[in-house]
């Protein structure tokens, strides 16, 4: 009899707290504070001071190029941490995508700078003119042609390092820009502090913020794994990110670690326990496998072994935007995309 | 207290009379919607982005199609949907369930002929893989009267020219009900419009250029001129980022237009609805998948990219545009800016249409 009590005021009970889960009130205002000072700024911080470096490195160009070469590195190294926050003042005049013009499906890049250097074009001389050059021959992976790729990194004439001496210049710009586009009003509009800002209320700010972690991922999954990936009968091995210089799997497990500093920094300390845990492992599991792939990517594809790998690798992504669907989303309050079904 | 929707219906009972929208002189468009208890209406909202009037629906609805002039929608479920609904918008009434015959379903919209005599719907007969135009006579029941060829595969929108002819957008996708909405020819597909008579008959096929055949068109629009604005849903390689948007004078090519390559990729190579502005050289684009509204001049000269979240239904308004979003945002849209109206505690779908 008493269990029968016991269970009827659960039945009782359960919507009530099951509702309550639902509205946990997590703090809006703190999870944009932490986006800003704790992930954002920091980070845009390390791009410039990286790309400043990289900028100084250019001056090698053309004798022992070692150092050139890992000052590249480390400024995409700092890029992937902090590309997924596409957000205002990275969306200007297409600053993120000069940045990092991928993937670029009809290699327009390789095109454009063959162009530039065909013609021996005089506006890379000058940075102001510079700004204006297709999105394509500026940024990581028109550096990278110069840098790694034999039939650019040939050319052994004047011209080859100016373009690299600009491209690096343009990449410092584009860092700075987009630091003190957030310093000087972005950080107020996502504060909601500025009357004229995009977000009606601190909700939407956290939307967009969760958006870039959802679109992080999906970007990991969709553009870096599942296009060189291909089909069985026919991997696209070349259609990996930035192959030319080994970076492929570097830029995932980077890409991974970024969302996942992110999710720990701005999310976790406003959601449940048990949903930051599962987050949390979702997290180490794909870091497992992004690990657990030795062969670079560009001949892991083709291969039988190495190609299951990335398979699992691909799917593991998928099963944490499901996590990130399922638990994260409802625990920050945010309500489910309506209209994104396909085909209608 | 009565309310003006209320006392419309009170009078169009007493009367016994069919009520025209000119009566009710708030409504202005009407869109489906869904509310936190799950429940599927159709609203109708004014220019001012107030709700005017909520009629329960049975199931979640894609389009709807307004009477020229009676107060009277056909609301029709998301495809492969197999009824639409007839309802007196003054009363709530459902007046009339159309069903797809054997052999065919419907894609979601529809449209009226001019004096609002015969309703046409956008069909597929799966078993051929061919588009059809179902034909309805409203004055008689809203009874089943006839088909004609839609002039391609998968036509989905169909709306009514200024010239009292229509366009179609056959979208070229080839579905089967058994299938789900799985798609059966993306290596083959080849989506054009088609521009029907106001005797329903075929004038004119214009098709997608070939490079771009995987750009399936979905939505129209038109303006007072008869310049056809079509909205297109990428099935390539997203990344290639294509243009949504193509406008069409009648025996013209199609001109297709876009922004930078950055803001065209964040469109996700979905376009959700197309409409022109009331009063400003303005077209614009909703991209719920993009989170992004876009805005032309109507020579097709980009003007700027939004950011809207789960943004879809997009109509003409008085000054400019009108768009709704999945999180109940009422936005006006111009050459401009956007701005939100009314934020309402609803989950509008796909498309706004307007009633007059």
């Amino acid at each position: 009899m008493i269990r029968a009590v016991v269970i009827c005021c659960f039945a009782v009970l359960i919507p009530l707290t099951a509702g309550k889960a639902q509205s946990l009130n997590p703090s809006y205002e703190a999870i944009i504070e932490r986006s800003i000072n704790d992930f954002i700024l920091p980070r845009y911080a390390r791009l410039g001071a990286s790309a400043d470096q990289l900028q100084n490195a250019a001056q090698s160009c053309g004798g022992e190029e070692a150092e050139l070469r890992s000052a590249y590195h480390a400024a995409f190294d700092a890029w992937i941490e902090v590309s997924h926050i596409r957000l205002g003042p990275s969306e200007e005049n297409d600053a993120a995508f000069a940045i990092a013009f991928w993937p670029d499906p009809k290699g327009f890049t390789a095109k454009s700078l063959k162009k530039l250097i065909a013609t021996k074009d005089p506006v890379i001389e000058n940075p102001a003119t510079f700004q204006e050059v297709s999105i394509a021959s500026r940024g990581f992976f028109a550096l990278e042609r110069l840098l790694f790729d034999q039939s650019f990194a040939d050319l052994a004439d004047g011209y080859r390092c100016k373009l690299v001496g600009a491209i690096t210049h343009d990449l410092k710009r584009l860092s700075d820009t987009i630091e003190m586009g957030w310093l000087s009003g972005y950080a107020d509009v996502l504060r909601g502090k500025d009357e004229t800002g995009s977000f009606s209320d601190d909700k939407e700010a956290v939307r967009a913020l969760y958006s870039t972690l959802k679109t992080g991922a999906e970007f990991t999954m969709t553009a870096r794994i599942d296009r060189p990936l291909g089909s069985n009968d026919r991997p696209r091995p070349k259609r990996a990110e930035a192959w030319r210089s080994g970076r492929s799997n570097r830029n995932i497990i980077l890409s991974i670690n970024a969302l996942s500093d992110m999710f720990e920094v701005v999310f976790a300390p406003e959601v449940p326990k048990e949903t930051a845990e599962m987050i949390r492992s979702e997290f180490d599991y794909v870091r497992g496998q992004a690990e657990a792939l030795t062969e670079p990517l560009l001949t892991a594809v083709a291969d039988p072994l190495d190609r299951g790998r990335v398979i699992t690798l691909r799917f593991s992504i998928e099963g944490l935007l499901e996590q990130f669907d399922g638990l994260l989303r409802p625990s920050l309050a945010l309500s489910l995309s309506f209209n994104t079904l396909d085909g209608d | 207290m009565p309310t003006r929707r209320s006392m419309l219906a009170g009078s169009a009972l007493a009367l016994g009379a069919r009520t025209a929208w000119a009566d009710d002189l708030s409504t202005r468009y009407l869109g489906a919607t869904l509310n936190s208890l799950d429940e599927f209406a159709l609203c109708g909202l004014s220019e001012t982005g107030e709700i005017t009037f909520r009629i329960p629906m049975p199931a979640r609805g894609h389009a709807a199609a307004a009477h020229p002039k009676l107060a009277q929608a056909v609301a029709f479920a998301r495809r492969p949907g197999l009824f639409g609904i007839v309802i007196d918008c003054t009363t709530g009434r459902v007046l009339q369930t159309l069903k797809a015959p054997v052999g065919r379903h419907f894609y979601g919209h529809g449209a009226f002929t001019a004096d609002g005599s015969v309703l046409l719907t956008t069909e597929n007969d799966f078993e051929r893989g061919e588009g059809r135009i179902g034909l309805w006579d409203t004055e008689d029941g809203y009874r089943r009267i006839g088909e004609v060829a839609s002039g391609g595969i998968g036509p989905h929108e169909i709306i009514r020219l200024p010239s009292g002819g229509f366009a179609v957008a056959n979208g070229g996708i080839r579905t089967h009900p058994a299938m789900g909405r799985d798609k059966l020819n993306l290596t083959s597909m080849r989506p054009n419009l088609t521009y029907l008579g106001s005797d329903f008959g075929i004038l004119d096929v214009v098709e997608i250029d070939q490079d771009l055949r995987q750009n399936s068109i979905r939505h129209l629009a038109v303006s007072e001129g008869g310049k056809v604005a079509i909205a297109m849903q990428w099935q390539g390689d997203l990344f290639e980022a294509p243009p949504l948007l193509a406008l069409h004078d009648r025996g013209g090519p199609l001109t297709y237009c876009t922004a930078c390559l950055g803001l065209q990729r964040k469109m996700n190579g979905y376009a959700g609805s197309v409409a022109f502005g009331g009063q400003e050289d303005l077209i614009g684009v909703t991209s719920p998948r993009g989170d992004a509204i876009q805005t032309y001049t109507q020579d097709g000269e980009f003007l700027d990219q939004m950011q809207a979240f789960d943004v879809c239904g997009l109509v003409q308004s008085g000054k400019g545009l009108i768009a709704t979003s999945g999180t109940g945002k009422v936005l006006s849209v111009s050459g401009k800016g956007v701005a939100e109206m009314n934020s309402i505690k609803v989950a509008w779908d796909n498309h706004l249409v307007s009633v007059s």
